[in-house]
């Protein structure tokens, strides 16, 4: 900083007195003035999202100025001149705002933006393979938000991939897998993930508990079921067994819809 | 009434395509409004902030950033329920535009349609993370009735999954490059740091191979180039970043199997649709966490449920082998 020289803050200015006479360009306005502070615009102007409205400030007047709405005085925040719109304000209509000293002395008006549509939205713009919008030839997939077009039609890109994650899910504990049909049945990890039929249900075995878990992700990613497929007798045995002599020892599903279906194949089970 | 997070959402929608002025502009009036003064003064680490808030949103499926020469464009994508990864019963999250009605009938369908709704706040999170919504169904159709009904589309193909497979690999990126023997450029320079992951002062005797940025004078933007030996080539920050950490040989994320986090330095960020595979596998922002054991390398992100393929596939696309934390 210069030698000489001072550096001072200023909050806010309460009184011109003693610099009017000698600084005219330093004179406070004695006009009351309002003020829109903060907000979030939708549009130029004082069009204003519904859901970040602006505060009002007011500059000027006495302490008795007060702001109105609509013939309501707003609230002020604190100590400050500042006023706050609140309660069920209207959108896409003028909002007339008036600061009053006894009379109207200054006069403002805004408007919120109410709701707007974002169905039916169409991507504005896509990412290429690099994850950025440079240019990227059309046969490659493209990504927009979680939108993902030009890829695979699997999710999983081997079936290594998905022994893993399945162990992963399965937290490493014993269990089984359960097919729709009697006879599908796999001891999980012993036995390998089944190829010929779809594993509906994982029985997560802990200690002497059991639990069924909708095979959820994993479902529509096995090989379609074999139609001939044709089980041994001790598969369908071993099937009922989990299925039905368990069953008072398998928590069902959380899901309601889920445990429908759980208790309709133990049902089934039954009478295999 | 609203989180900050789900405010600039919401303007984001209702704009569609924002310029970065109009963003830091909203950025800002939320910050001033947190700070809970009039003459609010962004300080130097807002900048870093509003990054931040827009690399969470991306990460979440829920905008796509349009670098321009001198100007950056947020497009919000459209709303979408995106299926997320796992055992039990289907499960999606809310990505894209949304707006405080299209929530209300969300909720409202969701009910309806005997759909769980799972809503909740992220603010613990992060100051700009919006609302996370979850939808849960004993069948995927459901959610997909849901999905129809509120206007928004559905993915039931895990997009996490697809991301981590479309994404382009470190190989692919490098063979893209345009190398040139052009001399280097006299503007202000800094070279990335391997070992602290940060940008510093060139040392004294500078590697072959390294990630270098140099400051343009008139218009102060950065511009980043990769050295090869006597070659340079101009790269994408977050892929050069990786470029030069695989050709040094340092792995730097990490995977914490029992509870499935992936673990990525914030001095080496993904690339975009890499950290957005990640995010997708739960929907959540991601978490800072400040200590990881045997960390050399300073504060990381956390990324939850992320399934052992998914980090396998991040990892080996930018040469990362894996390094599990205990």
């Amino acid at each position: 900083m210069p030698e000489g020289w001072r550096l001072a803050g200023v909050e806010s200015a309460i009184s011109d007195e003693a610099v009017k006479d000698e600084f005219t360009s330093l004179t406070l306005t004695s006009r009351t003035r309002l003020r829109l502070v903060g907000g979030i615009r939708s549009r130029a102007g004082n069009n204003y999202f519904h859901f970040a409205p602006p505060s009002v400030s007011l500059s000027g007047g006495t302490p008795n100025t007060e702001v109105y709405w609509g013939g309501l005085a707003l609230s002020q925040s604190g100590d400050s001149r500042l006023f706050t719109l609140t309660g069920e304000l209207p959108t896409e209509s003028k909002i007339s705002l008036e600061a009053r000293d006894g009379e109207a002395v200054d006069r403002l008006s805004l408007f919120l933006t109410g709701d707007f549509s974002v169905t039916q939205m169409e991507p504005g713009f896509f990412l290429g393979p690099t994850g950025t919008g440079a240019s990227f030839g059309k046969d490659e997939p493209s990504v927009a938000g979680a939108y993902v077009s030009g890829a695979g039609d699997g999710t999983f890109t081997t079936t290594a991939e998905m022994f893993e994650d399945f162990a992963y899910e399965m937290g490493g504990v014993q269990g089984f897998l359960i097919g729709q049909r009697p006879g599908q049945i796999a001891t999980w990890p012993r036995e390998a993930f089944p190829t010929d039929w779809i594993p509906v249900w994982a029985i997560k075995k802990q200690g002497r508990k059991l639990t069924a878990i909708f095979t959820g992700e994993f479902l529509g990613t096995t090989q379609p079921e074999n139609p001939s497929f044709t089980p041994t007798r001790g598969e369908v045995q071993d099937w009922k067994k989990v299925i039905w002599h368990q069953r008072k020892r398998i928590t069902p599903p959380r899901d309601q819809c889920q445990r429908a279906i759980w208790l309709l194949l133990q049902d089934s089970a039954r009478n295999v | 009434m609203y989180d900050n997070g789900d405010i600039l959402l919401f303007a984001l929608s209702a704009w569609r395509q924002t310029s970065w002025r109009q963003f830091k502009q909203c950025f800002d009036e939320l910050e001033r409004k947190s700070a809970g003064t009039a003459d609010y003064a962004p300080t130097e680490t807002a900048t870093s902030h509003r990054w931040r808030a827009l690399h969470e949103l991306s990460a979440m499926g829920h905008i796509d950033l349009e670098f321009e020469p001198g100007n950056i464009q947020v497009h919000i994508a459209p709303p979408v329920l995106a299926a997320l990864p796992g055992l039990g019963s289907p499960k999606a999250v809310l990505c894209g535009a949304r707006s405080p009605n299209f929530m209300e009938e969300l909720r409202a369908e969701s009910q309806s349609a005997g759909v769980e709704a799972l809503v909740e706040s992220q603010s613990a999170a992060s100051p700009y993370a919006p609302t996370r919504v979850e939808l849960r169904a004993g069948d995927a159709a459901w959610i997909k009735s849901v999905a129809d009904n509120v206007g928004a589309g559905y993915v039931e193909t895990t997009p996490a999954r697809l991301l981590a497979q479309v994404s382009i690999s470190l190989p692919e990126y490098r063979q893209k490059l345009s190398w040139s023997s052009d001399r280097e450029l006299n503007w202000h320079c800094e070279d990335f740091d391997t070992e602290r992951l940060q940008f510093s002062a060139p040392s004294e005797t500078r590697p072959d191979q390294r990630l270098s940025r140099y400051r343009n004078p008139r218009t102060t933007v950065w511009h980043y180039r990769l050295w090869q030996s006597n070659q340079s080539a101009e790269v994408d920050l977050d892929w050069g970043r990786y470029a030069i950490l695989a050709a040094t040989g340092q792995r730097v994320l990490q995977y914490a199997p029992e509870n499935r986090d992936a673990l990525v330095p914030l001095g080496a960020p993904l690339p975009t649709l890499l950290a957005r595979a990640f995010g997708l596998c739960r929907g959540c922002c991601p978490t800072i966490a400040e200590e990881v054991q045997s960390n050399p390398r300073g504060r990381y992100l956390r990324f939850n449920s992320v399934p052992p393929s998914v980090f396998n596939n991040v990892a080996a696309k930018l040469d990362q082998a894996i390094r599990h934390t205990k």
